[in-house]
């Protein structure tokens, strides 16, 4: 019974995390503030869904292979976020939109 | 009690997919679409854990592990082609840029 609880609060915890990252793809302005909102709250969603499948499946096997794909998930989605986020930074550098951006020291341009 | 909260992460994991296509579709830039995609093999992965927490099956892990694999291989090989390439990335900026000052 507290298993269960503990597997639905995780399960819903994750997914709405996850959710609230499409959220935030859907609202922020930028490309650089959807990469940002996109990176965090969607690695921990995931991990937290993969900690409740460890739960739900009772076997340590398997709970090795989920602790293996939490660690892939773990190292990978921050990779790719790095890399789209340098990518935005390196060829949109002179017009991005904001006004507050622009007083970072890489706008020389203006 | 399990069944709603499987039917609820259900519904939260398709509206952050239907988001992330949303994305897909109206996405100023190319690099939005990539993020957004990214999104939409995360939320598919969620859907296989909740599938394997309601059905307590073991045989979806793998394929849980595969499927992220494929969805970084795809980032990095899209930013790889744009980053040797950035006359396609500025096409596509400019064009963005003329489609946002006609209205």
């Amino acid at each position: 019974m507290i298993r269960e609880i503990l597997i639905s609060a995780l399960l819903i915890v994750g997914s709405l995390l996850i959710f609230l990252s499409g959220l935030g793809l859907m609202r922020f302005s930028d490309a650089l503030c959807r990469s940002h909102a996109l990176a965090k709250a969607s690695t921990c969603g995931i991990c937290l869904m993969l900690a409740a499948l460890i739960m739900a499946i009772d076997n340590d096997i398997s709970g090795l292979k989920i602790f293996l794909v939490m660690t892939f998930t773990l190292l990978t989605i921050p990779l790719a976020g790095h890399l789209t986020a340098q990518l935005v930074y390196r060829h949109e550098q002179g017009r991005l939109k904001h006004p507050s951006r622009e007083k970072t020291p890489s706008s020389k341009t203006r | 009690m399990m069944t709603a909260v499987v039917i609820l992460t259900f519904a939260l994991l398709a509206a952050a997919s239907v988001l992330a296509l949303v994305r897909v579709l109206i996405g100023p830039t190319i690099i939005d679409r990539i993020i957004a995609f990214d999104l939409v093999a995360i939320s598919i992965v969620g859907m296989m854990v909740v599938l394997s927490v309601w059905w307590k099956t073991q045989l979806f892990i793998e394929i849980m592990l595969i499927f992220s694999l494929l969805g970084f291989v795809g980032t990095v090989a899209f930013v790889c082609y744009l980053h040797n390439d950035p006359s396609k990335l500025k096409r596509v900026g400019k064009k963005d840029d003329s489609r946002k000052e006609t209205p």
